[in-house]
């Protein structure tokens, strides 16, 4: 399958390695529950991420993440906490919850 | 670590509820403007046809045309400034934020996904560059509303000191109500102004962060 348009969600994405990372290797159908995927849309992220070397698939169906696929992960949890931590917002905007 | 990200999201979502309220705001003006035209005509059309048709036969009538003019003074006020406080009030949006957050740094990605950029940036430059006009319609309604008190006191006293009512007293008056009204309102108005400074530096920190978040993205 093609995957050179493809253009994954990061939530996606990221749903999918944290259920890897908390799971360990998974059948495709206990990943795609796990990470609240129907069968097809996981599929197709599992085939753009095998291409990227992110998790790799073995004989028996099994996904597991790749050291790619979890340094992937902590670059995006790192990506938050300097991006979206270091916003610079005015104090009048006050963080309360609804 | 994730705290502070957590506490930044919500910040951000205050930012944009209050974005939100004042561009609804500033949609409200042009149909609060032609409610407030068709009235006016309205009155002032039947108000018209009643005194070409009776007014030379009953005189009296004409104290129809101070209850016009109480109608056209006090429903732009009125209305304006009912319409504009419920147009304030923002519910729902962004409320499932605080859900989303409660997953940790996957939710903060959810939020970040959800978002559409492009529009949150047009918001936010749109209210930080219309908000002057909410500033000065709503100092105008409270000069309007001054003014009921000003002008009678102002002319009743030039009558009583100098025994002189004329156009002077009336411009006098006038701005009489705008000190008055801003020495009412001085807070909001520097109030408003910070709010004004602080949607252009959101704006700038909306940016950064749309175009750090493409580059992540590729």
């Amino acid at each position: 399958m093609n995957t050179e348009n493809f253009k994954p969600n990061l939530y996606v994405l990221a749903r999918i390695i944290k259920a890897l990372i908390d799971n360990g290797p998974m059948k495709r159908t206990n990943l795609a529950q796990a990470s609240g995927l129907s069968y097809d849309k996981l599929q197709k992220y599992l085939n753009w991420m095998v291409e990227k070397g992110l998790v790799s698939i073995d004989g028996d169906g099994y996904v597991s993440l790749t050291r790619e696929g979890a340094k992937a992960y902590d670059e995006l949890v790192q990506w938050i906490i300097k991006y979206v931590g270091s916003l610079r917002l005015d104090k009048r905007w006050r963080p309360r919850p609804t | 670590m994730m705290s502070d990200v957590a506490e930044k999201v919500l910040r951000l979502r205050d930012a944009l509820e209050t974005v939100e309220s004042i561009n609804n705001q500033l949609d409200e003006l042009r149909k609060i403007f032609i409610v407030l035209l068709t009235v006016a005509v309205a009155t002032l059309g039947i108000a018209s046809i009643l005194w070409y048709m009776w007014g030379t036969t009953y005189p009296q009538l004409y104290i129809m045309w101070v209850f016009v003019s109480l109608v056209l003074f006090f429903f732009p006020l009125l209305y304006t400034a009912r319409r504009l406080g419920k147009a304030a009030e923002v519910k729902g949006l962004y409320q499932d934020w605080d859900d989303k957050l409660r997953e940790g740094e996957l939710g903060v990605l959810a939020i970040l996904e959800s978002l559409d950029w492009d529009y949150v940036e047009y918001r936010v430059n749109r209210a930080k560059t219309l908000y002057p006009i909410l500033l000065i319609i709503d100092e105008a309604l409270w000069i309007a509303v001054l003014l009921i008190f000003v002008v009678p006191a102002y002319a009743i006293l030039n009558n009583l000191l100098f025994n002189i009512i004329e156009t002077m007293a009336l411009v006098g008056s006038v701005v009489l109500a705008v000190a008055i009204a801003l020495a009412i309102t001085w807070d909001k108005v520097v109030n408003k102004f910070k709010t004004l400074w602080s949607l252009d530096s959101l704006l700038w920190e909306v940016r950064w962060l749309y175009h750090e978040y493409r580059k992540l993205q590729t």
